[in-house]
């Protein structure tokens, strides 16, 4: 009895190691951890989103053009102040563009950011569509934790206490960067930089 | 149980618009639902060159078929029209209004699949912000960073179930909280599950674009402890049976509507959409508030087209347990008749525990309670419905999270184990029978670039479990894997299992026996001839064939044994094979050179004399057969035999014309033609029924003598007839 119920333990056990890093993608996007997001991005930055200006591009689509307030850098250049573009929005004409799956960014929102490199037309894409943003929220005292979008991490309300660590909703600030940096220095490491 | 140490209020932005059953797309400003104008025909077309993954062109195939998957249910009148004209195929110009296209962007034409983006597909969708009315959407995959399949290739997304994912948000849906939804947000490559729609997407639509009037249950969410509203609440009704029935999200209000319900009894019941789905799988201006505990409201009983107030489904407070990540590949097969291990992952997890199917007939079985992982086995009885069910777990204080949807009783796969014939005419119009296990009504067959819906004209017909019957549309020539596909979207391939092909059919062998020794040029009249053809004769390979057209091919023979009739068979590339009959002589084939002369009057009656070899007594001759096949014509009024070399006819009258002259041997069937041989002429030739004598030149000394000698050979000839025919009788 007690060897029957320890190799079906040993069977499940096995079963949960075969899953959890599963190369499991999502649905018109592939799934990523952060070290996938820092592996694919041009840009991994965090700062304050400045403005928000919706546009026709030169192809004639809408893209939405975003002013963003960097405050640290993971990877990439982009200097002080960040003017990126992501396809989507609404123009004062009454027309509108939605890509199911992409984040939405909003005016004073705290960020952290995987973009894409530019296209042609200046046009990046996040990485990972709503996987490329994080938004930065704090709790009652100002502590800071991160808000994964994909992760169901929704906004944290003005009276909130400590937010959870550990399989919920939001993500530690603090151990999050760290795991971003030390993905950040592993590419560079690994591409000579 | 304790307080989730984290309220997650999530007042995200205020949305006055009521969000029914599933969830759609609306505009963020103002919360009205995108939506077609004219949903009863919302053009679509498949760009032609699909994906260079695929190069048979089954992209076609497995497009359409998504394309079905939402106008299966008769309860919503929006319907995808095909647009399959060459030139709108040809089209690439997506973001062009007047065109909806799904498209495989090869090369980032788009610009949404730069490097690293990790996208595998999208739909960007046009809207007016006044009205919600949708402008323009299409479909893009990422051909560019990802590989597509649709033969099951391992590490590839199965082009269906993307795409039934992808027109759902075509046609205005957003994402859904049932783990077991088309429109469930994260699919995995291999997954084929989601290539049907769940009743939450059906309901979705139904909701969107009704075609008649269903029953619908109203009511607000209110949290116990306090009486306030909660926005955007995840609300289902689950059946009788126990399965998952409906979905909805309440409004800013607190306000749900389930509606697209059929008549029935349904236990309704509140969750967060916390995980694996969230707000942020949505499209924004969504009032999501997750503070609460998973709660079970009472069942309600709804009539046709009945709507029922509900009232107030009050929910618990908060618990630190959830079950379902999007790290999960959702949902969970569970296969009618068999059992299975699965984990999920989530949160308080914990020994004491309890995990509950809401179907009672379906047994869970806790394994392994991990704190952020529950590992257990389903087992689900033979026989049961296809359908979602619903998984809980309790944890030891109490505290209840539910994933909806979270396993998906599926059949079965289905089995292909024989495809009889394996081989039909490119111009369709065979009839085959499948045979193998677990085929169920609504299953489609696909073949080729074909498919044959059961129950629909010029489809397929499924006769029991193990037997389905089509007749075969045209299809180019080819060899395909012949798949059943379930109407849940598990499937059955059998690789290869048929071969489109032109059939070759035979009319005639001319002439029908040769010479043993091979060498005799006999003519293949039919039709479905095709380049690459083969010819054997008792099995032998003939060397030279040639095609001179799709209804005519010349054998020059190899040597062959005397005797048969053999078998011959002319085998088209692909392996369609038409037979016929043909024998070897021991003889020599006779051949005619030429006659002389070569023209006479029409009224007949002039002496011909035919050169050549291999001539006997047993040869006759014919004016104007075919000389393709040895038919029709006329006999030469008398004949005569001079030597192994010469004959010596006399023509019967004929029209004037120009004709064939055939010599055959009538115990062989040897034969050989001058194909313009001689010619009858009405006037000028001969006149008044004389026969032709070239009066310039010189007579030559053999036509002289035949001149002299034909009449008393015929006469000959017809007294040595008239003996056979005395000593048949005599025989008789």
């Amino acid at each position: 009895m007690r060897i029957a119920f320890s190799a079906a333990l040993c069977a499940a056990l096995a079963v949960v190691s075969a899953q959890d890093p599963s190369p499991v993608q999502a649905g018109t996007a592939l799934r990523l951890e952060i070290e996938g997001l820092v592996a694919r991005a041009e840009l991994a930055i965090e700062g304050r989103v400045l403005s928000a200006r919706a546009r026709l591009d030169a192809r004639g689509r809408i893209e939405t053009e975003y002013q963003l307030a960097v405050a640290r850098v993971f990877w990439g250049n982009p200097g002080a102040r960040l003017v990126f573009s992501l396809p989507g929005g609404e123009l004062p004409d009454g027309r509108g563009l939605w890509l199911p799956g992409m984040p939405v960014i909003s005016p004073g929102e705290d960020v952290v950011l995987f973009l894409t490199g530019e296209d042609s037309l200046g046009c990046r894409m996040p990485v990972g569509l709503s996987q490329g943003k994080f938004r930065v929220v704090r709790d009652r005292r100002g502590a800071r934790s991160l808000a994964s979008e994909s992760n169901g991490a929704e906004l944290i309300g003005p009276g909130a206490a400590a937010p959870a660590t550990q399989g919920g909703k939001v993500i530690d600030y603090a151990a999050t960067l760290a795991r971003i940096e030390a993905a950040a220095a592993a590419r560079r490491a690994r591409e000579g930089r | 149980m304790r307080a989730r140490p984290v309220a997650a209020l999530a007042a995200i932005v205020a949305s006055s618009g009521l969000i029914a059953a599933h969830v759609r797309m609306h505009v963020p400003g103002n919360g009205k639902p995108l939506f077609w104008m004219n949903p009863d025909s919302v053009g679509i077309v498949i760009q032609k060159a699909g994906s260079d993954d695929v190069p048979d062109g089954s992209h076609f195939t497995a497009l359409r078929n998504a394309i079905a998957d939402w106008g299966a249910d008769s309860g919503t009148r929006v319907r995808l029209i095909e647009d399959s004209s060459a030139s709108q195929q040809a089209r690439t110009d997506w973001s062009s209004n007047d065109i909806h296209l799904i498209l495989f962007d090869e090369q980032n034409g788009s610009g949404y699949f730069p490097t690293g983006s990790a996208t595998v597909a999208i739909t960007p969708v046009w809207y007016s912000t006044s009205s919600g009315a949708i402008l323009d959407a299409d479909v893009l995959f990422n051909g560019k960073g990802f590989q597509f399949t649709t033969s099951g290739v391992a590490g590839r997304f199965d082009i269906q179930d993307v795409a039934v994912h992808e027109l759902g948000h075509l046609l205005g849906l957003d994402h859904s909280g049932w783990a077991g939804a088309s429109m469930y947000p994260y699919v995995s490559a291999g997954v084929l599950l989601q290539r049907s729609p769940s009743l939450d997407d059906v309901r979705g639509l139904r909701e969107a674009y009704p075609a008649q009037s269903f029953a619908s249950i109203t009511g607000t969410v209110r949290r116990a402890a306090d009486q306030s509203v909660v926005k955007g609440a995840h609300v289902v009704a689950r059946d009788q049976l126990g399965r998952s029935a409906a979905g909805a999200l309440a409004d800013a209000s607190g306000v749900f509507r389930l509606s697209g319900l059929d008549p029935g009894t349904y236990l309704v019941y509140a969750t967060p959409l916390d995980q694996p789905v969230s707000a942020a799988n949505l499209s924004p201006g969504h009032a999501v508030q997750t503070d609460f505990a998973s709660s079970y409201g009472t069942s309600v009983v709804v009539g046709a087209g009945q709507g029922i107030a509900y009232g107030e489904l009050r929910v618990d407070p908060d618990v630190t347990l959830s079950l379902g990540r999007n790290s999960d590949v959702l949902p969970l097969a569970a296969v009618a008749g068999q059992s299975a291990m699965h984990s999920l992952h989530g949160m308080g997890l914990v020994n004491g525990s309890s995990l509950q199917p809401s179907d009672p007939l379906v047994n869970v079985v806790p394994l392994a309670w991990l704190t952020s992982s529950v590992v257990f086995s389903v087992d689900v009885p033979a026989g049961a419905e296809p359908g979602h069910v619903d998984l809980a777990v309790v944890d030891p204080f109490g505290g209840l999270s539910i994933l909806p949807a979270a396993l998906e009783i599926v059949p079965p796969s289905p089995a292909v184990s024989q495809v009889a014939p394996a081989l039909g005419a490119s111009a369709g119009g065979t009839f085959v029978t499948l045979q193998g296990s677990n085929f169920n009504p609504g299953a489609r067959v696909v073949i080729g670039p074909r498919i044959y819906t059961d129950g629909e004209p010029g489809g397929c017909v499924v006769v029991d479990g193990s037997t389905i019957t089509l007749t075969t549309s045209a299809t180019a020539d080819g060899t395909y894997d012949v798949v059943v596909i379930d109407s849940t979207g598990v499937e059955g391939r059998a690789v290869d299992g048929f071969t489109f092909a032109s059939i070759p059919v035979l009319d005639s062998v001319f002439p029908p026996s040769g010479q043993s020794t091979g060498g005799t040029e006999i003519v293949l009249r039919g039709k479905n001839f095709v380049s690459g053809l083969a010819v054997r004769i008792d099995g032998v390979a003939q060397a030279q064939v040639f095609l001179d057209s799709a209804k005519r091919v010349r054998v020059v023979t190899e040597p062959g044994l005397a005797g048969g009739p053999y078998v011959l068979e002319l085998e088209n590339p692909g392996g369609a094979v038409a037979s016929a009959a043909f024998s070897y002589s021991p003889l020599p084939d006779p051949v005619l050179s030429d006659l002389a002369p070569a023209s006479g009057p029409a009224a007949g009656g002039a002496s011909v004399t035919l050169n050549g070899s291999g001539f006997n007594a047993d040869c006759e001759v014919w004016f104007g057969a075919n000389p393709d096949t040895g038919t029709g014509g006329t006999p030469a009024a008398s004949l005569a035999l001079l030597d192994g070399s010469t004959l010596v006819a006399t023509t019967p009258a004929h029209g004037s014309a120009t004709v064939s002259v055939l010599v055959r041997d009538a115990a062989t069937g040897q034969a050989s033609v001058l194909k313009s041989g001689y010619t009858f002429a009405s006037s000028g030739g001969g006149g008044g029924g004389c026969h032709v004598v070239p009066i310039d030149g010189p007579r030559g000394r053999h036509e002289a003598l035949l001149a002299w000698l034909a009449p008393l050979l015929a006469l000959a000839w017809i007294q040595a007839r008239t003996a056979r025919q005395r000593r048949r009788l005599a025989r008789a």
